[in-house]
């Protein structure tokens, strides 16, 4: 178990320095580069030259990067040209809201999704496997950011129910409940398609598993129909399941930008879009090499519990 | 996705023409799916509807979709001359949405059509030679898959500038790997096969085996990833569009009409509740047309 968890972690590392080139890359391919940014329409040939010397820019690129990466790998990604502050603060303060709202909505996509692929699945060709597939359908094929604009509607301007924007109320009580109150809109937003897509897999992989043999050999035990599902199907048929949170997360840590966006959610993604705004490159580097990392490291850990719950996977490798 | 599987109790290379008959044979089982499936006829409907009114916009839309008129502003759908109502500078929201189409579908289809070509050759290229040049194409794509796709295509855009083309750019790279995964698989199973081996101990070269034997293994799945995937770009394209990063303003997309929608919500909720219904829509109509498709190619599949 140990070498399997040493060899994942070891074949991380290509992955983390390709996307630290992607990173690095995808800022050098702007026209112009940061110190005109910096120096602003104003500046003379000679200051801009001045402040690409200062910030190393005339060196050849790869001296660059490895300054750069050996920077980041220490925890220094720069300061943001906006306002002038270090860019490590900045992202990692607003990434825990980001991560309160992708956890809650990981939550929720689990709770609606996965006991509606099971209802599906036990129920199949009934009017309630139609619904729940339906209803998949339409998870899948819905704009988040429209979603999100449509809930304001309903329940934000016409209910006033919930809040439409921020974190926490101006004036007030604060606090979980506070939290919590402005929480359910966002995250109910971000957890459509996850909850979509989970409801799907589970729905087949728990189908798949009811056809096997030792579900047969379950009900010729004379096992009630929710032993069998329960206690024999359930278990196997939630593997596939557990893969796909990983790649799910990426998409609740990417469509976060929008939401964010359409609710005002002051997290890394409502940040990211400000800095692109600004054309604040150092920040926007900063926060897309973050979220990166977190992504390949939810991959690693989905990969470990993986291996952890399903032995044959140890010992391929 | 759907790689061909070897038919029980029968040699591999026997299979050999009908394999070879599978980019002929798509064309016939996706007919007779569509034939059985209102539902995907709808879909299918739906499609051609939309393209048909995008297409024909200046024909058809009754307005100028960028001309303003401010003492129409923000009138509701119904209104006589409007029937969907009129944005905050009073410009028709039925014009803007049909030639808005034009652009959104545009930005839908042609990225995936591009990276699903892109993705097709790099795969080709990974799966059929194997080795060292597999394995950095394998590593390259790893690292495309670290990132999340709409964080990768904002990275991506907003160094090159915000616009509609750069914007298509970023889609189609962020799209490529995972067409180039699946291409990948498939043309390991192919590539394993005997009619492939045939072929080559009668003198063929590397090029003429990949044309006549590999690539019409790889069109079903290329096709049905990308009818789904389109359903996907759709939004993805309205997204970055509603994040300013592709059309830009006064140009009419369904994205950028959200995005202006939005600040006139709490009066006029059909500016953006009325582009959001056609992504909506379209996306849906594709991912039932590429459910269907997979359905027709692979019965094992449907449930």
């Amino acid at each position: 178990m140990l070498r399997f968890v040493v060899a994942r972690c070891v074949a991380t590392i290509p992955v983390l320095i390709g996307v630290s080139l992607v990173v690095f890359l995808t800022m050098k391919i702007i026209p112009g580069d940061a110190a005109e940014v910096l120096a602003g329409p104003q500046a003379t040939k000679d200051q801009v030259e001045l402040i690409r010397q200062s910030l190393g820019l005339d060196r050849p690129l790869y001296v660059q990067y490895v300054r750069w990466v050996s920077r980041a790998a220490q925890g220094n990604l720069g300061r943001s040209i906006q306002l002038d502050a270090p860019v490590t603060e900045m992202v990692l303060d607003r990434f825990q809201n980001t991560l309160v709202l992708a956890l809650a909505s990981a939550l929720l996509a689990v709770a609606i999704g996965v006991p509606a692929g099971i209802l599906s699945a036990t129920h199949q060709s009934s009017g309630l496997d139609r619904g729940s597939v339906l209803l998949a359908l339409f998870g899948n094929s819905m704009p988040t950011f429209w979603l999100g604009l449509v809930f304001i509607l309903v329940f934000s301007l016409h209910f006033r129910l919930f809040p439409s924007n921020g974190m926490y109320s101006l004036r007030g009580p604060g606090g979980l409940p506070d939290l919590l109150w402005h929480l359910t809109l966002p995250a109910l937003t971000l957890c459509g398609v996850p909850a979509a897509v989970l409801a799907r897999v589970t729905r087949s992989s728990l189908l798949d598993a009811l056809h096997d043999d030792y579900v047969r050999t379950a009900r010729a035990k004379g096992l009630t129909e929710a032993r069998v599902v329960v206690r024999h199907a359930l278990g196997n048929a939630l593997l596939p399941v557990l893969t796909l949170m990983g790649i799910q997360a990426g998409y609740l840590l990417g469509g976060s930008i929008l939401v964010e966006t359409v609710f005002s959610w002051p997290g890394l993604g409502l940040q990211l879009y400000d800095a692109i705004g600004a054309r604040d490159l150092p920040l926007v580097q900063g926060g897309t090499l973050l979220v990166a990392i977190v992504f390949v490291c939810i991959n690693l850990f989905v990969d470990v519990l993986y291996a952890v719950v399903d032995p044959r996977i140890r010992y391929e490798t | 996705m759907s790689a061909p599987k070897p038919v029980a109790g029968m040699p591999a290379a026997f299979d050999a023409p009908r394999l070879r008959g599978d980019a002929r044979g798509f064309g016939a089982l996706a007919w007779r799916q569509l034939r059985r499936d209102p539902v995907l006829l709808a879909a299918l409907a739906a499609i051609l509807a939309v393209i048909g009114a995008a297409v024909l916009a200046p024909l058809l839309a009754p307005h100028d979709p960028t001309r303003a008129d401010p003492r129409i502003r923000l009138a509701p759908p119904g209104t006589v001359g409007h029937v969907l109502g009129t944005d905050q500078l009073g410009r028709d929201v039925l014009s803007r949405v049909m030639w808005g189409g034009r652009i959104s579908l545009i930005v839908g289809i042609v990225p995936v059509v591009l990276s699903a070509v892109g993705g097709t050759a790099v795969g080709v290229i990974a799966g059929y030679y194997g080795g060292v040049v597999d394995a950095t194409i394998t590593r390259v794509l790893d690292v495309l898959f670290a990132f999340p796709a709409i964080l990768l295509a904002l990275a991506i855009v907003s160094a090159l500038g915000p616009s509609i083309y750069n914007a298509m750019m970023a889609i189609t790279v962020v799209a490529i790997p995972s067409f180039a995964r699946l291409v990948r698989s498939s043309v390991l199973v192919a590539r394993a096969r005997l009619f492939v081996e045939a072929a080559r101990s009668l003198g063929a070269n590397n090029s003429r085996i990949i044309v006549q034997h590999i690539l019409p293994n790889t069109v079903s799945p290329v096709i049905v990833y990308g009818t789904l995937e389109t359903g996907k770009t759709i939004i993805f394209a309205a997204a970055l569009s509603f994040l300013g990063l592709g059309v830009q303003p006064p140009t009419a997309e369904w994205g950028a009409m959200l995005s202006e929608g939005r600040t006139v919500l709490a009066t006029a909720w059909a500016v953006a509740t009325v582009p959001g219904i056609m992504i909506f829509l379209v996306s849906l109509s594709f991912n039932i047309l590429g459910d269907g498709l997979r359905d027709a190619l692979d019965p094992h599949r449907a449930t």
